[in-house]
């Protein structure tokens, strides 16, 4: 499993490259436009070091989903299915690379957004003054801290991370039961979505007030999608276990 | 030993592998010959597991095959499956890693013999340095049972003649070498007995002494009789 695990961490390298050397020039220029008090690189600067953290960690997920995709449908899936792993390692990995991957960038982002406001707050006003700014910009926000927004992220990263689990078995899918048939694609987004629906309005049904601000509500969010995670995990390695043919 | 028992693969429109069964012994080379589309890497892959059969099983020593037979049954498909990102040296790495029976130090020696570049990536080798790194990375396992998928093609003379004798070194008694070509000369110098492979069919399994002996055919006259248009139907 450890093999398996540094070798997915290995085929995600060069994107996670990607978006740290993209991170790290942002975030000099940012640097730059504070302390040089340039007002157009800090806008950019912060413009788009905020994409890239909500880009980061959607495009972790989706090229989770690509290379799942490719280990299925290219000749390169012979480096995983001729060695003795089951499915459920060989799928357990991926997922546990994407999880990680998408928690630690998501709060190295969430870290980084934090300190990054806390300088523009030492360069142009009072710590407090900080915290009063944040509480107006998310005004809905009762009880604002480190902890709310650290759990906040958390909830949205294990939903992030259901949706690319669900797409996960929307691919194996695609490669099993309905490889060869008409419209395979689409009848696989069609599926996932349906899933993803499905598991949203089950979510709204449950007796919470749904407010992820809310540091408790946020770690039930994260606590309900770790749920369907695991189901969808399971679903899918059975179905590659029993019925993928690469 | 492995038993294939009435195999079937059918792909939409098309059945790759039909009903094919047969028992294979250790202690011997076996060539799988059949033209193109005849079922032969279907058969392999579904020996390997690669691929899932439509009816049929495959035994290996007595276990139908699965995660465990994996580990020693090794295979070398004939198209290239390793990483891009890979070096000939990270490809030595990664079987290390994933199979017990891999031995760096063989593979170093066969690289050295081969001429090939432990730095080289493998995105950038030519189709034949491509062949001679499949057939040492996949001989540099201690298995139990080689499947061999076209190793000799698109490659020269000498590669032809660098792979050949690897595949050769390593054959013992304790182990199988299951070599699928289409280059029938070659093979009849080091294999012992042939499989043949027609219309997804089994056509025979023929000992190549014995064939010379009862029927003073060589293989490649078994092989026209077999395959050429007045060849028989199986």
């Amino acid at each position: 499993m450890l093999n398996l695990l540094k070798y997915e961490f290995r085929k995600t390298l060069g994107v996670k490259a990607i978006i740290l050397v993209l991170t790290a020039v942002l975030e000099i220029v940012f640097l730059i436009g504070l302390y040089g008090e340039f007002d157009a690189p800090l806008g950019i600067g912060a413009g788009l070091l905020f994409t890239t953290a909500s880009v980061g960690v959607i495009v972790i997920g989706i090229y989770s989903i690509i290379l799942l995709r490719n280990d299925l449908n290219t000749k390169q899936s012979y480096m995983l299915f001729m060695t003795p792993n089951n499915s459920y390692k060989i799928l357990g990995a991926k997922v546990i690379e994407c999880g990680l991957s998408i928690f630690i960038i998501g709060m190295f982002f969430t870290a980084l957004g934090f300190l990054d406001l806390m300088l523009v707050s030492q360069k142009f006003g009072e710590i407090e003054e900080f915290f009063e700014v944040i509480k107006l910009m998310f005004s809905e926000i009762a009880d604002f801290s480190a902890s709310t927004l650290f759990s906040t992220a958390l909830s949205v990263m294990t939903s992030w991370l259901f949706s690319v689990v669900t797409a996960f078995f929307a691919v194996v899918l695609s490669a099993t039961f309905l490889n060869g048939k008409k419209f395979n694609g689409l009848i696989s987004l069609v599926i996932f979505i349906a899933i993803s629906l499905l598991v949203g309005y089950i979510f709204n049904k449950l007796p919470f007030d749904n407010d992820i601000y809310d540091m408790k509500m946020a770690l039930i969010t994260a606590g309900f999608y770790i749920i369907p995670t695991v189901l969808m995990y399971f679903v899918t390695a059975w179905i590659m276990d029993n019925k993928l043919s690469v | 030993m492995l038993e294939s028992i009435e195999i079937t693969k059918k792909f939409i429109g098309k059945t790759a592998v039909d009903n094919i069964s047969m028992k294979l012994e250790a202690g011997h080379i076996y060539a799988l010959l059949g033209p193109n589309g005849s079922g032969k890497t279907t058969w392999m892959k579904m020996v390997t597991g690669l691929i899932k059969p439509t009816s049929g099983y495959v035994m290996y020593n007595g276990t139908p095959i699965g995660i465990p037979s994996r580990k020693d049954i090794a295979y070398m498909a004939t198209e290239p499956y390793f990483y891009d990102w890979m070096t000939i040296e990270g490809v030595g790495k990664y079987y290390q890693d994933f199979f017990d029976d891999f031995s760096m130090d063989k593979y170093h020696m066969m690289l050295n013999r081969m001429e090939l570049d432990r730095s080289t990536k493998t995105k950038t080798l030519s189709s034949g340095m491509m062949a001679k790194l499949k057939v040492a990375v996949t001989m540099a396992r201690e298995a139990k049972v080689y499947l061999l998928d076209e190793p000799l093609n698109g490659i020269d003379l000498i590669a032809r003649d660098d792979v050949m004798k690897t595949m050769i070194e390593n054959a013992r008694e304790d182990n199988m070498l299951i070599i699928s070509s289409h280059l029938v000369e070659e093979l009849e110098s080091f294999v012992d007995s042939a499989i043949f492979i027609k219309d997804a069919r089994l056509a025979g399994i023929f000992n190549i002494e014995e064939l010379r002996q009862s029927e003073g055919l060589s293989l490649a006259d078994k092989y026209r009789e077999i395959f050429g248009h007045a060849g028989g139907e199986y």
